[in-house]
Parts: C-alpha cells; structure tokens; sequence
C-alpha cells in the first residue's frame, strides 16, 4: 500500500470510529429519553391508580351503607390497589376481636398472634409483618399455597380508637414506596370518618325521634288535659242539669198518676152525665146533647188518654236521657268496670240522637253474644260519640252509618262506616294527630280523634281508619275482652 | 458476536502483523459477512471461532496464547470505545463488580439484542477473590487476556489460577484472582 493511501486509509478509519462513537452516544441519549419518557409514564399509571384508588375510597364514603359493607369495600379496594393476593379485616371491641372476615380465598386463615393486633390498637399506625417471623404451621402452609410472605395490617379509627384492622397479604415480587402505604392509611381514615358520621347521622336522627315522639305525647296529653277539664266542667254542668230536671221530673211524673186517676172519675162522672141529659128536655139537658154532639166527649177523653200516654212516655224519655248524662258525665273516673259495648254503643246513640235524626239512617248490627270490655264506660261513649258526630257533619245530604260490633282474636271490635264524603290519604295520614282539622275556625279543635284515638290506646286497644274519597269512612276500633 | 469484536481483532491483527495478513485472513476464512463489520451489528460466533483460529495457524502461535493476546488488547480497544466512567474506576475490582450492573447493562441499552457473558466477581480480602465466567461462546481465554489487559489499564498486575473450566465439561469457569 502507498503512503497516501496508507494515510488516507488511517484517516477514513477514525472517521468511521468517530461515527460509530456518536452513533452509541445518540443511541444512548435515544435510550435514556425512552428510559425517561417510560419512567414517567410509569410514575403516571402509578398515580393515576392511586388517583383512582382515593377516588373508589371517596366514593365510598359517600355511600349510605353499614360498617361491615363499608370496611369489607375498603379492605378488597385496597387488596387490589397493591395487588395483595388476599385479604381481612377483623372488627375490635372493647380491645378483643368480634368479628373476622377474610377476602380473596375460602380457606380459613388462622389468626395472626393477638400482640399483633394489640400493637396496631395501641400504636394507631400501620405495620408491616413478615410471615417467616410467624411460627404458626398453618400460615406457613398458607404462605406457601399462595405464595404470600408478608401482611401489611392497617387501621381504621373511629371516634379516636383502632375499630378496625384490614390484613392485606402481599407476595415477595411487589414492591411499593412508602407513600402508596401512606395512601391506604390515609383511606382507612376516610373510612373511619365516614363511619363516625354515620354513628353521628345515627344518634341525631335517634335524638330527634325521641324528641318528636315526647313532643307528641307532651301535644296529647295536653289536648287530653284540656279535653278532660272541658269533660269535667261539662260533666258538672251535666250532673247539676239532671239533678235539677230529675225534681221537676219526678213531680211531674206524680202528679200525671194523679191527673190520670182524676180524668178517669171525670170521664165516669160525664157518662153519666151524659145520660141523664138524654132522658130530661130541659134546656140544661138540650145545651149538653147538642155540645156533646159538637165536641165528641168520647173522643176527647179517649184522646185525654192518648196525650197523657204520650206525655209519659216522653218523660220516660225525658229521665232516661238524664240517666244516660249522669253516666257520660262520670267519664273521669279513675276506677274501671267491666260493661257491655252494645250498651255503651246504645246509650251514645240516645245522647247524640238529636244530631243525627234529620240527616242518618242508623244501621245497628250488634254481636250478639254482647261483648263486655274493661275500662271507663264514659269513655268509650266519647269516642263513639265522637265517630257518629264526625259521620254526621262529614254528610253534605243524607246518608247510612252502620255501627256493628263482633268478637273477634280476644278484642271487640266496633266498626263505624258512613256514606259520607269520605277522606283522602293526606287527611288520613294526620287525622289522629293533634289540632288536626279540616273544619273550620270555631267549629272543630282538631283534638276529638286525637284524643279518641289515647282513649283507645290507653284501654290497650287499637283504632285504625279507612277511607275511600266519594265513597265513605270506616273507622276500626278493637278493645280487649274481659277474659272470661 | 457483536461486530466491535471483530473490529478489535482486525485493529490487532494490523498493530501485531499487517494489512495483508488481515486481508489473506478474510479471503481464506470464507466468510459470510465478507468480512465486512460494523461495530453496532451482531455476526455469526463461527466467524470470529474461524478467524482466530486460522490468524493462530498463520502465526503459528497455539490457539490459547493468541486469544488470551487478543483479550488484553481488546479490553483496551473497549475502554476507548466505552463510556468515559469505565476508565475512571480505582481498580479492576471496582470494575469486575461493575460489570453486569454498570458495563453490560449499557451494552444491552444501545443494542438489546446483544449478547453478553455473565462475569462475576466474589473478592475475599481487598486484594483476592474468585471470579467466574459463564458464556454460551466458552471464550474464557480471552476473558483471561481482558483481566490481565484490564489489570494493566488501572495499574495493576493480576495473577490468575484457573480451578475450573467450561472445557472440562464445568457449568462456568472460576479463576482465582490475586491484585497486586
């Protein structure tokens, strides 16, 4: 080879290995840039799982649902998160376990040493275990079934103590950084936090139950306060009426038994007198026939004794409605008796007749083997007086109320339907509450079937009511028999 | 074998011999390439095998010598060619535990279809150590001959003792290595 070309030769040979150099060099900035670029790539699917990991966790908290749903959600969210092959979570109470439930396999997984969980309970904080440390032959089978080798344990607070431990088990291969384990605790408060609202949700809504049903018995028993002194002033005022008119009555009564006697000697006393007109022709005796044939005293005596057997019969009535006032006007009694609702039924309706005779047609269909009840006659009279009242001005024409009573599972059962306007639901919905009314101002207190309905209830019975606009009103009312 | 091998052996048969022992090498070895290599392009392991073994004959030098010649002037061919940190470590040892996670890993960055021998190093005091070589080629030869060229290179010498070889139907070859 020439020298030139021996020179020349050498000179091509660097340049090749200058190129070549460069082309490793950009071949090596090539890679590093792919390095890079898969580097972020894996840093943002890594993100994006934990983004979406708290999203599934967020999500979760805003669901309405029990602790074991919650936790188990959270505990088989997080397996999967760090790819845990299996998982559980036991319930602490009172420092003890209650309850464990184990995810991902059926088999049974023996529990980790008691110090375990103690630690966590008393530490508030994350642990990681390896299962070798864990003499137990049965998790040693189990870690080798699934090729597990360590449990991270991570807690879920509420109310500032461990209530629940989630056992995530993990194999070998997986490796995480210490801020994915920070993401699951920090989850696991989430968790808590959902459940201590929950707990708090619970004890306002039990709180303002309880508040709402004092309040309803404070209502009630004020209505029925305000009833019972009406009662009583109107059963005084009752009592003081029928004394007053039993005097008079009585009487007037005595005195018709003597008014009866005398009309019978006058209409003697007038036969004969009647006769001896007929046989004389004086002009006394013409005056009397001729009157006689004017008037008819036949007839007007006969008549005397119609219209003095009505009056009897209307002062009969007269002192049975005072009997039946001093009965309802004892409605406050504090002892109870035994007494028959057919008759209770039967004495209301003489009551609340003049109510209901222009506008109803009763229809009484009674059980016949007479249910007798316990409790305060007076009462019960009251509620029924109430029912056929109502029934009454709930008619716009004329109409039927068919009042029947039947023995019926230990109870007496009185049932009230009318064929007036009848109700619709959200009537029905409030009607036994108190102050409730859809008559108008001074016309109704909207306390009779509220207070209808603590009668019922405190003679242990139940009232219930259907109702059916355009077509009438049922209302059911059950009280206890007297067991025989 | 990755075509920088064969760039290294051309550089050395010209540094040792001449151009026309290297041309009548490549016309005699009949070769697929032609004898044509590119350092970034893996060629077929028989070239190399044919190539040392007819440079040997035509030198006249035993086979084992001529290789373990090459290691070491190809472990300097490499350096030069390598990252700039390869030649800044203290000592061989640094670099023979370097080697799979630093040196290779490199290699296989640039052309991952690379294949490369797995050298591993176990020292025993600061100055002694075992090292092995497993390699489907079995060129432990010339990973004698880079040793000793690596050695050079940090200013060392190294006394190897061959306990144990792929030839002898061994799974690696072992050496045991002592640094001066």
């Amino acid at each position: 080879m020439s020298d030139a070309y021996k020179v020349a030769y050498d000179r091509e040979k660097l340049a090749r290995l200058a190129a070549e150099k460069l082309l490793d060099e950009k071949t090596r900035e090539v890679q590093s840039s792919i390095d890079m670029i898969q580097h972020q790539f894996n840093d943002l699917m890594a993100q994006k799982k934990e983004a979406d990991y708290l999203l599934e966790i967020a999500r979760l908290t805003q669901v309405d649902q029990g602790l074991s749903e919650s936790v188990s959600d959270y505990t088989t969210k997080s397996m999967k998160f760090l790819n845990a092959k299996f998982s559980r979570y036991s319930f602490i109470k009172n420092g003890k376990i209650s309850v464990s439930n184990v995810i991902g396999i059926d088999e049974a997984l023996p529990a980790l040493p008691i110090n375990m969980y103690q630690e966590i309970y008393r530490k508030h904080d994350r642990s990681t275990v390896m299962l070798d440390d864990i003499d137990y032959q049965d998790m040693t089978k189990i870690c080798e079934i699934y090729d597990v080798n360590r449990v991270i344990l991570l807690p879920i607070k509420c109310f500032g103590k461990v209530s629940t431990v989630c056992e995530l088990y993990l194999p070998e291969e997986i490796d995480f950084k210490p801020e994915t384990l920070d993401q699951c605790q920090v989850a696991g408060y989430q968790v808590g936090g959902m459940l201590e609202r929950n707990a708090n949700n619970k004890k306002i809504e039990d709180s303002y139950l309880e508040i709402k049903s004092s309040h309803d018995k404070i209502k009630q028993a004020q209505a029925q306060l305000v009833q019972s002194e009406k009662m009583a002033s109107l059963g005084q005022l009752a009592a003081g009426v029928a004394h007053e008119i039993n005097n008079p009555i009585g009487f007037v009564s005595s005195n018709f038994g003597t008014l009866r006697e005398y009309t019978d000697i006058i209409a003697e006393y007038f036969k004969l007198a009647e006769t001896l007109a007929a046989d004389s022709d004086s002009d006394v005796s013409k005056k009397m026939v001729e009157m006689d044939e004017s008037e008819d005293f036949t007839f007007l005596f006969s008549d005397i004794k119609n219209i003095m057997n009505d009056c009897d019969d209307g002062l009969k009535r007269v002192k049975e409605i005072v009997l039946n006032l001093k009965s309802f006007a004892r409605g406050d009694e504090e002892t109870t008796e035994a007494f028959s609702l057919n008759n209770c039924i039967e004495n209301t309706i003489k009551v609340v007749w003049n109510e209901l005779k222009y506008k109803v047609t009763l229809h009484k269909e009674f059980d016949e083997a007479n249910p007798i009840v316990n409790g305060h006659e007076g009462q019960i009279g009251q509620v029924i007086m109430n029912m056929l009242v109502n029934a009454a001005q709930a008619m716009e024409v004329e109409g039927h109320i068919y009042i029947s009573t039947i023995k019926q599972d230990g109870f007496a059962r009185l049932i009230i339907r009318d064929t007036a306007k009848g109700m619709p639901q959200s009537v029905v919905d409030k009607i036994f509450d108190p102050f409730y009314t859809t008559k108008g101002v001074n016309e109704g207190t909207g306390l009779g079937l509220s207070i209808s309905h603590g009668i019922v209830e405190k003679h242990g019975g139940k009232i219930s009511v259907e109702s059916e606009e355009g077509v009438g009103t049922s209302f059911m009312i059950d009280i206890p028999l007297v067991s025989d | 074998m990755q075509g920088i091998i064969f760039n290294a052996l051309e550089e050395f048969v010209l540094e040792t011999a001449d151009m026309e022992v290297w041309n009548a090498l490549l016309e005699s070895s009949n070769l697929e390439s032609g004898g044509v290599y590119t350092s970034g392009v893996s060629y077929d392991d028989a070239e190399i095998v044919s190539l040392a073994t007819n440079l040997c004959e035509k030198l006249g030098v035993p086979l084992t010598d001529g290789l373990r010649l090459f290691g070491e002037f190809l472990f300097g061919f490499l350096i030069s060619r390598g990252p700039i940190e390869l030649a800044m470590y203290p000592n061989t040892q640094t670099l023979l535990q370097n080697l799979e996670s630093v040196v290779h890993r490199d290699v296989k960055r640039i052309h991952p279809d690379a294949y490369t021998p797995l050298f591993e190093y176990f020292p025993t005091t600061e100055h002694e150590g075992e090292l092995t070589y497993l390699s489907k080629r079995k060129l432990c030869f010339i990973a004698e001959g880079l040793l000793q060229g690596a050695a050079k290179h940090y200013g060392q010498s190294v006394e190897m003792h061959h306990s144990q070889c792929m030839h002898d139907g061994a799974e690696n070859c072992r050496w045991n290595v002592t640094f001066t």
